[in-house]
């Protein structure tokens, strides 16, 4: 959610938090760091309780500090993708899997393969299990199960959080592409 | 430097013609006010087409197209995928589609199972929706002669022809503005599907981006807020306008225009567009601008359309609006539209 108007908003370029969230995340899905940072720079939208991370080309940055200082940095919506959130918690958001998507980069583990099927309930914003889950690749312990979510072609459709015992696997359903026509705008 | 006319003289000008208008087809289009009542369309918008036409014979096949008459168009985000590899995913989900003759990158949809904007391949961003016309507003543009450019985009929307500037210049500053922030999230969302790294996205009136910007951008896209008259065949935009409806998108083209001008560089290019076919407010809006700047030029289009109108009623507008484009329904198979490319020439 962008900042309403009336809130006050702190925009910083190349903010350690927004450097902290894409480490993080790249180490669970064990993908190139160097790689990421090379193709986008990031900024922070720091507001009250919340820190949202976009990612953008290089010489976007300069160009919205600029146009907001006359405008108003509350009048800010976007700049470039959204790839998380931190509120305590480092959030991914379906902008990061767009971003693997541009650079066309594939998850090395920290993901999970759906069967068709299950696909479709996962867009339905639905947990998944069982056979629909055609491969498991385990993240790293820090990440607390979270899990890019793929088709069968090994796109990225969402995240979820694996949720294991002995004999059962989960994929919680966190967010998936399907919230693009379900959230109304 | 732009010195805009009065409201007034707007009004007189117009008005007059109106008059004109109405008194010479009022009669003529008497036998067509039956289907207009069906399809919504008010008495002043058949005597303005009758007008446009000259003919009631082809303002009636005009009024009776309908959306089915319309293509259905998608258009390949080339940032994530190729033409050919989406018309395969789309194959094998029994989707039929054929290459759009007007544009390489659009595709027509001739049927499909399931609705297209629930398709996957609609959520992984590889594709989106646009009309026919519509996706010929960004080509005019030609924003790949500003690879590293700053393109404004006046009045954004939910970014459909933003995500379009994207992919002919994915290294340029766009800055996407608009008054409607429910919008403006709509582009958020749009730019996160499409995987669309270089616009930046701002809820401000871009009237007031000239305090800032004057002179600095090198491309400027205002596809105008209008009377939405090209979407005619469209049961879900039908309404009737009035000409006082015409008059008041006049006035606030005529502003976004003007504004438009002073935020480009000197040879820098501006398309004016509107999903409208009245004269009021694209020629006339264009003719006003031409009349009061002595550094603007309007520059031919590689887009299919038949030519602007230079002829309207009482009104002698600028011969060179001839080189704007119109697309018709009832003659090329899309919603109504207007495209104009304005260059600010060198002092």
């Amino acid at each position: 959610m962008p900042p309403s108007e009336n809130e006050k908003v702190i925009l910083q370029h190349g903010c350690a938090e927004a450097e902290a969230l894409l480490k993080l995340i790249a180490g669970c899905l064990g993908v190139d760091l160097a790689l990421l940072k090379e193709s986008v720079e990031l900024s922070c939208i720091k507001r009250a309780g919340f820190v949202d991370v976009y990612a953008h080309t290089r010489n976007l940055g300069n160009e919205a500090e600029l146009l907001l200082q006359v405008v108003g940095k509350e009048r800010l919506v976007a700049m470039g993708v959204h790839i998380g959130r931190i509120n305590g918690r480092y959030i991914p958001m379906l902008g990061f899997l767009s971003l693997l998507r541009r650079i066309g980069i594939k998850p090395k583990r920290g993901y999970v393969r759906l069967t068709e099927g299950g696909v479709k309930h996962f867009l339905y914003g639905r947990d998944v299990w069982g056979e629909s889950i055609s491969e498991v690749a385990r993240p790293t312990e820090n990440c607390r199960g979270l899990v890019a979510v793929l088709n069968e072609k090994g796109e990225p459709v969402g995240w979820g959080r694996l949720q294991e015992n002995h004999d059962h696997i989960l994929v919680q359903n966190l967010v998936d592409l399907g919230w693009y026509l379900r959230s109304g705008v | 430097m732009y010195k805009p006319r009065t409201d007034e003289g707007v009004n007189a000008s117009l008005q007059e013609n109106f008059a004109y208008i109405m008194e010479r087809w009022k009669s003529a289009v008497g036998r067509l006010q039956e289907v207009a009542r069906t399809l919504s369309v008010h008495e002043h918008q058949l005597v303005r087409y009758a007008e446009l036409f000259r003919s009631t014979e082809e303002l009636a096949r005009f009024l009776l197209v309908d959306e089915r008459n319309i293509m259905k168009t998608i258009r390949v985000n080339t940032l994530l995928t190729g033409k050919d590899e989406l018309k395969l995913r789309l194959s094998s989900k029994g989707v039929k589609v054929e290459d759009y003759r007007y544009l390489d990158y659009g595709l027509v949809v001739t049927s499909s199972p399931y609705p297209i904007g629930a398709l996957h391949e609609y959520l992984l961003g590889l594709f989106t929706i646009q009309g026919p016309a519509s996706m010929l507003v960004v080509p005019a543009l030609r924003p790949e002669d500003f690879p590293r450019g700053r393109i404004i985009d006046m009045c954004a929307g939910a970014g459909i022809k933003t995500t379009q500037i994207a992919q002919h210049a994915p290294r340029s500053r766009i800055v996407a503005v608009d008054v409607n922030r429910r919008k403006l999230l709509a582009l958020k969302n749009n730019a996160g599907r499409m995987a669309v790294f270089n616009v930046v996205t701002v809820h401000t009136d871009a009237r007031l981006l000239p305090s800032f910007y004057r002179g600095k951008a090198d491309a400027v896209l205002l596809d105008a807020p209008c009377s939405g008259e090209g979407l005619l065949p469209f049961p879900r935009a039908r309404r009737p306008r009035t000409f006082k409806d015409i008059l008041s998108r006049v006035a606030l083209q005529l502003e976004l225009l003007k504004a438009g001008l002073d935020l480009l560089r000197d040879g820098g290019v501006l398309v004016y567009a509107t999903c409208s076919l009245s004269v009021e407010e694209n020629e006339y809006v264009i003719t006003s601008v031409l009349e009061a700047a002595d550094n603007v030029e309007i520059e031919d289009l590689s887009i299919p359309g038949l030519p602007g109108v230079q002829r309207y009623g009482l009104l002698q507008l600028d011969p060179r609006v001839s080189r704007c484009r119109r697309l018709y329904p009832h003659i090329h198979g899309t919603e109504g539209f207007t495209i104009c490319r304005l260059a600010k020439t060198r002092r």
